[in-house]
């Protein structure tokens, strides 16, 4: 399997009244096509800024980060921004979206920012069509952001976040602020998402969440003390072992 | 405590309250300074005219044989209880020469010191005990307008006398010293006068009386009626308006400032709405803990209160060298004396800060809106089904960039309708101001001086008093005219030439009876003026008349009213209305057919030369230059430059208020989109952090924002560009209306009105915009993690 991301001696460094906060310090490992990981570890570890530092989302203070054999640390801020507009995906805790679109719009609005490809305006308001009604959400299409619920929304950022055909989606708590049953929807959305190729790096707090992660990185004080490879995640029936494994390995790092 | 919070508020909102103190400074001393301007000239005219003993009514008129002197003919007329009257020689600029050089004069007399029927003062505001033998006091307009000073030489000459005098000093004229008033006295001493007067012959004598009467309409009406040439007759009051010129800075800048405070007003709504929705939290928790909403009010009128009083005290003490500035101009021609004080300023001051805290307070009852649960629930009332766009991404053809500006300002007008406020009464203030002043100056307005449209003008004084002021002028200026076309069409100058002359007649209508000017355009086609009613008169006896004479009359169209000339009665036909600056409104359009003996003449302008061959303005130009040479004697002007000269050079101040205007427009247009656009940065901050997340690049969001500035500018453009004019006749009609003009047709220069200050505007103001939208590269992408 290809690399998608390949990070070396990752460090990322903020100067608060003239004090030095190493927030990253020589972090290093590397996501393959296809995977699915979870990155875990106690508040202020360094976990979400490692996912913005790896997306390109954030300044980085030293090491390499190699994205589908680029290396980010050399793009400008221009690049980077297209970099983020046609082969990633994001994903947030808060459902974020702009307030005056309709939900379709807002799915297709990267699309229509982006030049990857030569598709006419009506073939990405179609394919936004398409992924909104594989995930269930194809009659919101035009309400607007304030007209639907929370799991809605979240599946309407994931949507948006698949509307480039991104090679990585980045999540940062994709799940951190919805209710049991909408959180269990968009894991196996995203699982879905997964299945189908696309790589998926995201932060989680919750251990279900990471049960269905091929790999589990635990981060402590912006370095990762250990990884845990689950492996491919594929019936339901393996949830609940997976659980009870990630559950005592973390007991082991100290969580 | 209401000095921690707003301590921590000033400090917080820095640009926001920056701009807010600004808008107040502004706006305080624009107020302060042309209130104090407009009540300080108005107050010192009051005490200039009482110390210069300016009489109830003037009458100025010119010694025609047959007709009475204004001495016999005062003495028939009741009702007065003290009078002066002053001889007066009318020259022409011809005569004078300073420092061995031609000057430009407007209606010079010759008069001397031991005659005078008021009282005159020196440049210091000194009033003037007499003049001596060899020297002469000359009026500071002329001296100004002619750079001539204190010691030069004015060689005089009258007949085949000739004189030097030294100039001793400027003088301050309170019945000539204004901008308005065409008349400059020249003073001498007696023992001069009768030098330059010992030759009787050609010289155009007559006599100004000074007034002061129980009941000013029964002196007036007598004078109408009363057997003499009057060149000129008007009340205190008259006088008074023809000082408007000195106010008029003042009374622009007081429009300005009261746009201003309108669009300060825009501002501080804008400010105080955003301040209370970003801190809705801070009065939840504060009511929640049961504190009252006159306390919570209280804290946010005292930050106001605070602002609004630093700023008006710091632009009131700014509008003081302003104010001073701006009555540097009226104190050359008025006498004025430190006594006037401040006094104004501080109640401007005053006034400033207390409608701003009325404003305050009443924008400050949107507090009450706010409850404890917005602090809980995040500042939402879990209201949903908000529908706020109104296009669709999906449906339209624009680019995102494109498609997000148009969406976001249809969807947000309200938002964005401070901004489109202050932007239209920016654009407005100019356009009306530069409609006017075009007008002004534009051909148009020489048909509202009562003169046909003209290319070029000969003011030829000298000709006026050798072939027209002369019983047969009518037919020697005729010929004169002849002789004068001939020789310019020598010069492949096709061209017409024609003439205005003014004269007074008395018109009656059953028992009323009004003494107009009168006007008569000599070898000029009646159909050349533009008439509001009716049609142009067409015979000798028939006449227009100004909507003032009318009403004096009390005739109308179809009517026949009876004209009292040296000649006798005439029965003439009135058959049109027609409007006119002339002594406020007043006139009377005659047919040149119309025979009369031109001794009687009041004036004239010079020759009107109208070219066949319609060149444009850089040919005329230059057939100006070949007249002057042909006629060095004389002055010769384009159009523009003669109405400059006819409304007493007032066009430096026009265009110096023009200047004022859109820079102050500019500044305006800044300080909003300052202010907006910082805000708009704030509160979108999350939704730029995820358009930079989801990866649009900082060029595409700073021209997003840029180009919402510009569109709103262009919608503002748009609305102001609708309004100008309409606003232009409410406004500046009204002050045109003042004057005698019931409708005023604005000349409208497309380029400056559709293209230069729209222009000007939306340049400054977009430039503004997209320098302030480059604090969107500060905002991280990463941000888009973090929001709420």
């Amino acid at each position: 399997m290809a690399k998608v991301l390949e990070v070396k001696d990752l460090c990322k460094t903020y100067v608060v009244n003239k004090r030095q906060n190493n927030i990253l310090r020589n972090v290093n490992f590397s996501i393959e096509e296809g995977e699915m990981i979870a990155i875990m570890g106690p508040s202020g570890s360094g976990k979400s800024t490692l996912l913005y530092s790896v997306s390109g989302m954030d300044n980085i203070t030293a090491g390499s980060i190699k994205f589908a054999g680029k290396n980010m640390e050399k793009m400008s801020q221009q690049e980077l921004a297209v970099l983020r507009l046609d082969e990633m995906g994001f994903i947030f805790q808060q459902m974020y979206m702009l307030k005056n679109l309709t939900i379709l719009d807002n799915i297709i609005l990267p699309a229509c920012q982006s030049k990857k490809n030569n598709a006419s305006k009506k073939e990405k308001v179609n394919y936004g069509k398409t992924l909104m009604k594989k995930l269930g959400i194809l009659e919101v299409a035009d309400n607007d952001i304030t007209e639907v619920s929370g799991g809605q929304l979240q599946r309407a950022c994931i949507c948006r976040s698949l509307i480039n055909h991104p090679k990585i989606i980045f999540a940062d708590e994709p799940t951190g602020a919805l209710n049991r049953t909408s959180s269990g929807e968009v894991m196996e959305e995203l699982r879905k998402i997964n299945e189908e190729g696309t790589t998926i790096m995201m932060v989680t707090h919750d251990m279900k969440v990471a049960a269905k992660c091929s790999k589990v990185l635990y981060i402590v004080d912006g370095n990762i003390k250990e990884e845990y490879n689950l492996g491919k995640y594929e019936k339901e029936s393996t949830l609940k072992e997976r659980e009870r494994i990630i559950n005592n390995w973390l007991i082991e790092m100290g969580w | 405590m209401y000095w921690n919070i707003l301590k921590k508020d000033l400090k917080r909102k820095v640009t926001m309250n920056v701009i807010l103190f600004l808008f107040i400074v502004l706006a305080t001393m624009f107020v302060s300074s042309s209130v104090n301007n407009i009540v300080a000239v108005s107050s010192a005219l009051e005490d200039y005219f009482d110390k210069a003993k300016m009489p109830d009514y003037l009458v100025a008129t010119t010694d025609i044989e047959g007709k009475q002197s204004l001495e016999e003919a005062l003495k028939e007329i009741p009702g007065i209880t003290s009078k002066k009257i002053e001889r007066l020689v009318y020259f022409s600029g011809n005569q004078v020469k300073v420092n061995g050089k031609k000057t430009e004069t407007q209606g010079p007399v010759l008069t001397y010191f031991e005659n005078r029927g008021i009282e005159f003062f020196d440049e210091n505001n000194q009033q003037i005990t007499n003049v001596k033998k060899g020297e002469v006091l000359l009026p500071v307009k002329y001296m100004n307008n002619n750079q001539i000073k204190k010691g030069d030489k004015v060689k005089i000459t009258f007949q085949d006398t000739t004189m030097t005098l030294i100039v001793a000093d400027g003088v301050k004229d309170a019945v000539m010293g204004s901008a308005l008033m065409s008349m400059e006295r020249f003073l001498v001493s007696k023992a001069d006068f009768d030098i330059l007067m010992r030759k009787p012959g050609d010289i155009q004598e007559g006599e100004l009386g000074y007034l002061n009467c129980k009941d000013v309409s029964t002196v007036k009406d007598a004078l109408s009626k009363a057997d003499i040439n009057i060149v000129f007759n008007g009340t205190k009051g008259l006088i008074r308006m023809t000082y408007v010129m000195d106010m008029i800075v003042a009374i622009a800048l007081l429009i300005m400032s009261v746009c201003l405070i309108l669009i300060a007003f825009a501002v501080l709504r804008f400010t105080i709405y955003f301040t209370l929705e970003e801190e809705f939290r801070e009065i939840g928790v504060m009511k929640a803990i049961g504190l009252p909403h006159k306390s919570i009010r209280g804290l946010y009128l005292v930050k106001y209160f605070v602002m609004v009083l630093f700023g008006a005290i710091v632009g009131m003490i700014g509008g003081i060298p302003f104010g001073d500035a701006l009555l540097q101009s009226a104190s050359q021609t008025i006498v004025m004396e430190n006594g006037y004080g401040y006094g104004f300023n501080v109640i401007s001051a005053i006034f400033v800060v207390a409608i701003v805290v009325w404003y305050c307070y009443r924008c400050t009852g949107k507090l009450k809106k706010f409850s404890p649960i917005d602090a809980i629930r995040n500042g939402s009332n879990g209201q949903r089904y908000q529908k706020k766009g109104v296009f669709s991404l999906s449906k339209s053809q624009l680019r995102p960039v494109h498609f997000l500006t148009v969406n976001d300002i249809f969807s947000n007008l309200k938002r964005y309708s401070v901004m489109m406020v202050a932007f239209t009464i920016g654009l407005l203030v100019i356009l009306i101001m530069v409609n006017t002043m075009n007008t002004l100056k534009g051909s148009k307005v020489l048909n509202l001086y009562g003169m046909a449209k003209t290319d070029v003008f000969i003011r030829n004084e000298e000709a006026g008093y050798q072939y027209i002021i002369k019983e047969d002028g009518q037919t020697k200026s005729r010929e004169r005219m002849d002789q004068v076309r001939n020789e310019i069409e020598k010069k492949d100058m096709p061209c017409e030439i024609g003439m205005e002359v003014y004269f007074k007649f008395t018109y009656e209508k059953g028992n009323k009876s009004y003494k107009s000017s009168s006007f008569m355009g000599v070898n000029q086609e009646t159909t050349n003026y533009d008439y509001i009613k009716g049609e142009a008169p067409m015979a000798a006896d028939e006449i227009a008349i100004t909507p003032l004479v009318a009403e004096e009359i009390d005739a109308k169209i179809g009517d026949t009213v009876t004209m009292v000339t040296a000649e006798g009665e005439k029965k003439v036909l009135v058959t049109g209305i027609f409007q006119t600056f002339s002594n406020m409104g007043e006139g009377v359009r005659l047919h040149p057919d119309l025979k009369l003996n031109f001794k009687q003449a009041v004036g004239c302008v010079g020759y009107q030369i109208t070219f066949k061959d319609s060149p444009n303005q850089k040919e005329i130009d230059k057939r100006v230059r070949t007249i002057q040479e042909m006629y060095p004697k004389n002055q010769v002007y384009n159009c523009s430059d003669f109405i400059d000269y006819y409304s007493g050079g007032t066009h430096k101040m026009i265009d110096a208020v023009r200047v004022i205007f859109v820079a102050v427009s500019m500044v305006i247009n800044l300080l909003v989109v300052i202010l907006m656009e910082r805000s708009f940065i704030a509160r979108e901050k999350s939704e730029i952090a995820l358009l930079k997340a989801l990866g649009f690049k900082n060029s595409t969001l700073v021209w997003w924002h840029t180009l919402r500035i510009g569109l709103v500018m262009i919608l503002s453009i748009i609305i102001g560009e609708i309004l100008a004019l309409p606003i232009s006749q409410v406004t500046a009609g009204q002050a045109f209306r003042m004057m005698g003009i019931q409708h005023v047709d604005f000349e409208i220069v497309p380029i400056e009105i559709f293209g230069i200050y729209p222009g000007i505007l939306w340049m400054v103001t977009i430039i503004g915009g997209a320098l302030i939208a480059q604090f969107i590269r500060k905002i991280p992408a990463s941000e888009a993690a973090t929001m709420e």
